[in-house]
């Protein structure tokens, strides 16, 4: 090939890749903020400290300016656990910190504080049994009984239904012990 | 005498830098090395100011004696990073590893009244950065560390002078302007070469 030609094509070359380069170069938005490494600045965990129930389950986002999707860590890890794609479900009451690092790039990392309550007692109907503030309780069948249930961790719901007939609702945590006779 | 044997050196420089240059073929290649620094912006602030070494491959097509275009790829690593912040309640440590390769082409104009030995040239590059993090985060409670790594493709710009010793060695210090990272943060990195022709 003769060397001119070959100038040519090698000029044509360079100057069709300078130019491809020239246009595929602006890659990327700017954007002013921090540095990435400093927490909660910017990726965001949403909901932001909520409050659950022990066993109660959450679903968190972890959001950044270019994308969602997070490595996800509580602790303590008594509190309750995370799934990958940060489902926490709250294992006791108390507080713990759910932490996440953005999966594009770890260095952007947020957290939020959750605070769990105790679980509501389970509510049962117990027609045969009252329980009252007072040493004085009764049956919707007419009887009176002293009997005091042992345990009960939140005071029973005494309502008059329709047929005047008492229910009282008893709280306690499941499983519900057994009711005596 | 001092002046007269300076003169008699650059002089000497310049003839041989010369007759290389004329004998430099329509096209050659070779191969690269050397060491380059960030000289500032995020970049600097994560891996530090220290000398990485920096490899490549270069192919040149010498349009005349004055111009040439060079195609070249290069590899540079840099060195790894740590960035602590102890502010309460989440103490978080961050540990950083960079490295890139930019595919890029240069023109190189060679003054023949320098001796076409002395080049000067402007550069348009693509850079592929990645970034490679470990992220301890520590609560009062207990620690969690992330790991991953991410990569960007950028344009980058470059600036160089070089020295063209004889057919084979030459030498050039170069400047990449880029951006890198999701907040597209500007870097500057210098490089010393040494470049090998074959």
């Amino acid at each position: 090939m003769p060397t001119k030609l070959l100038h040519r094509r090698a000029l044509a070359f360079g100057s069709a890749l300078f130019l491809g380069l020239l246009g595929l170069g602006c890659g990327g938005t700017r954007i002013t903020g921090d540095r990435a490494g400093t927490v909660n600045q910017t990726l965001v965990v949403t909901p932001g400290n909520p409050t659950l129930t022990a066993g109660q389950s959450l679903q968190f986002q972890a959001t950044a300016p270019w994308g969602s999707g997070a490595q996800w860590s509580v602790e303590p890890a008594s509190a309750g656990t995370i799934t990958p794609g940060g489902l926490f479900t709250a294992y006791g009451a108390g507080t713990c910190t759910v932490l996440a690092a953005w999966i594009q790039d770890v260095r952007y990392a947020a957290s939020t504080v959750v605070t769990i309550v105790p679980a509501l007692p389970q509510a049962v109907s117990s027609p045969n049994y009252v329980q009252a503030s007072g040493a004085s309780q009764a049956t919707s069948g007419g009887a009176t009984l002293n009997y005091a249930i042992v345990g009960e961790p939140t005071q029973a719901v005494i309502s008059t239904s329709a047929t005047q007939s008492l229910q009282v609702r008893h709280g306690f945590l499941p499983p519900v012990p057994a009711l005596p006779n | 005498m001092k002046t007269c044997r300076l003169a008699l050196a650059l002089g000497g420089v310049l003839a041989a830098s010369g007759w290389a240059a004329a004998q430099a073929p329509a096209f050659d290649w070779g191969v690269q090395t050397g060491l380059q620094a960030p000289l500032q912006g995020d970049l600097r602030f994560t891996t530090g100011s220290g000398l990485n070494p920096e490899l490549g491959l270069h192919a040149d097509w010498n349009a005349s004696p004055d111009w040439s275009l060079r195609t070249r790829l290069d590899l540079a690593w840099f060195s790894s990073g740590d960035q602590q912040s102890t502010a309460l309640p989440i103490q978080q440590a961050i540990h950083t590893r960079v490295r890139n390769g930019a595919l890029g082409e240069e023109w190189l104009y060679r003054p023949a009244r320098l001796g076409g030995a002395w080049e000067f040239g402007a550069g348009l590059y693509l850079v592929r950065w990645t970034v490679a993090s470990t992220d301890r985060l520590q609560t009062a409670d207990g620690s969690f560390v992330a790991s991953g790594s991410s990569t960007w493709t950028r344009a980058g710009q470059g600036a160089l002078a070089g020295y063209r010793w004889n057919r084979h060695l030459e030498t050039e210090l170069r400047f990449l302007f880029s951006h890198y990272g999701y907040e597209n943060q500007p870097t500057r990195v210098a490089s010393m070469n040494v470049l090998w022709h074959f």
